[in-house]
């Protein structure tokens, strides 16, 4: 498994966030950057604000991104995603907290790399950075 | 504001005399005889006054003479269905003939035509008038029959419009609640039991053997608490939403059921499906909920130390067609037959076999949304056959599944 790998965890929940890094630190996945809503995360990817210090906050390979989530939702984060040219290369993994149809379809519609069911476990990871 | 002008003087008399001596004195006849009385010195003043309301329209031959180029043929023409206007033509003596002639090609089909010859007599004109009033009256009353109609219709529209569109906002409502079920009761259960099983994977070493079986069961109740919350779903999925009912080749649908759930595949070997199987008419993902059901059933309630052995097969009996699926398990009591189809109903004697309640409610419920029956016979200790009557169909285009 090829562990160093620049993450970008879009989740608002704590718990979610706590496992995800759990499991993720367990794998020696990283580094690991979050960001707590969808501005946040649409705000990293552009390079916005603080987030302008690629230094500090490189732009990342994969991004595992919650779909229910104040300001943006990950549906809206990774429909501009796929509109953005410069993040052609991004690989982005879903995971939700239902496996609903319509979820789904909307996701692979938009095009992603995976689709997951919280909370990840360890050899979801390893499908993930295998 | 053209309606109660229309209602003041829609019993009135328009006089179209050019002569003054004439009108006046038609006129005078008429307001003793106690009728509403207009008088128009031409025929295109007789036009717009009628647009204003009118019950009889009375005509000199004279008046005649100017109607050619009036508007008076167009407005009798632009009548509107229930308006038939009488007009009432006075005639020179002795050739009413041809003014009547000549009044029909001047005024169109449409003129509702009474001729009555000079002399004039009081009598003979104030009658003619009645008559011809007593006619219009006829036609308001059709009038207003056909108003009152026109009404009922759109506020019965306009209640079904209502109607659907409150309908649509309660299955918007129904679709929110049930995605926020899924997604919000669900999610922390799965964090419940990510946290119980953090301890046993992190502190697992130095914990005794009995807090960890404590942690174990966490997990288990939230595994089931979420395979509950997924059952509830299901059976509102089933019990809501347009169902389409097509031609399902039943073979077909029992092979996808059997591959797309990870515990029918892991126990196929005991499950043996008796071909030909036919077709029905059903709803695939609703048929997909009652078998998976069933099967997972059948699997569930063995007789202990023996393996599942499982048949589902199809009987046609005139247009129904009969999906079993027979299994040689425990069986079930003769008393708790019926009830097993309500919710949260679990046969007593099973309580230690792993179930929500709701399998074999989401079952019935999905049979007779795709208009459905289903049932069971069973003995105690002899096994169940479950089954689903269905509409028989033929596939349309082999092809096609």
């Amino acid at each position: 498994m090829n562990t160093a790998v620049t993450v970008l965890l879009a989740e608002d929940n704590e718990d979610d966030l706590f496992l995800t890094q759990r499991v993720l630190r367990k794998a020696g996945i990283g580094p690991v950057f979050h960001a707590a809503d969808g501005r946040e995360a649409k705000q990293y990817l552009e390079g916005v604000g603080e987030y302008a210090d690629r230094a500090s906050y490189p732009l990342p390979e994969v991004v595992l991104l919650d779909l229910k989530m104040p300001e943006f939702t990950g549906h809206e984060v990774l429909e501009w995603v796929r509109a953005q040219p410069a993040l052609s290369g991004l690989r982005v993994y879903v995971l939700t907290s239902s496996d609903e149809g319509r979820d789904r379809e909307r996701v692979e519609k938009a095009g992603v790399q995976g689709y997951y069911v919280k909370p990840l476990t360890p050899e979801q990871v390893a499908e993930i950075f295998g | 504001m053209s309606e109660p002008l229309e209602a003041a003087n829609e019993n009135r008399v328009l006089v179209v005399a050019p002569l003054g001596a004439d009108a006046r004195n038609i006129g005078e006849v008429l307001l003793r005889a106690g009728c509403e009385v207009s008088v128009c010195p031409d025929v295109e003043k007789a036009a717009s006054e009628m647009a204003l309301g009118c019950g009889v329209m009375l005509l000199t031959e004279e008046a005649m003479l100017s109607a050619k180029d009036s508007a008076l043929p167009q407005e009798l023409e632009r009548q509107p269905t229930w308006s038939d206007l009488p007009l009432v033509l006075i005639t020179h003596g002795g050739r009413s003939d041809r003014a009547g002639e000549r009044a029909a090609t001047l005024l169109g089909d449409r003129a509702n035509l009474t001729l009555i010859e000079r002399p004039l007599r009081a009598t003979t004109l104030v009658a003619a008038i009645k008559t011809a009033l007593r006619a219009r009256t006829r036609q308001y009353e059709i009038r207003d029959l056909i108003a009152d109609r026109e009404e009922l219709l759109a506020s019965l529209e306009q209640r079904v419009t209502e109607r659907t569109a409150k309908l649509q906002l309660m299955v918007e409502e129904l679709e929110a609640f049930s995605y926020s079920v899924s997604h919000d009761l669900r999610a922390p259960l799965r964090v419940l039991d990510g946290y119980a099983q953090a301890l046993v994977e992190d502190y697992g070493e130095s914990l005794e053997p009995g807090a960890k079986e404590l942690l174990n069961r966490i997990s288990r109740t939230a595994h089931r608490m979420d395979r509950l919350t997924q059952d509830l779903l299901a059976y509102t999925r089933v019990s809501r939403g347009e169902l389409t009912l097509e031609p399902v080749d039943l073979a077909g649908m029992v092979r996808a059921v059997i591959e797309q759930y990870p515990s029918l595949v892991a126990s196929r070997q005991f499950i043996r499906v008796r071909m030909p199987m036919g077709v029905v008419r059903g709803h695939v993902p609703s048929l997909i909920q009652c078998f998976s059901n069933l099967l997972e059933n059948a699997l569930k309630f063995v007789r202990e130390g023996e393996a599942p052995r499982i048949e589902i097969y199809a009987e046609t009996f005139g247009d129904r067609v009969r999906v079993t699926v027979e299994d040689h398990g425990v069986g079930i009591d003769p008393a708790h037959q019926r009830r097993i189809f309500g919710m949260f109903e679990r046969a007593s004697a099973h309580k230690h076999v792993p179930g929500t309640g709701i399998g074999l409610a989401i079952v019935k419920k999905a049979a007779e949304r795709m208009g459905g029956t289903t049932g069971v016979l069973s003995e105690p200790g002899r096994g169940a056959r479950f089954w689903v009557e269905l509409a028989r169909a033929e596939l349309d285009d082999p092809e096609e599944r």
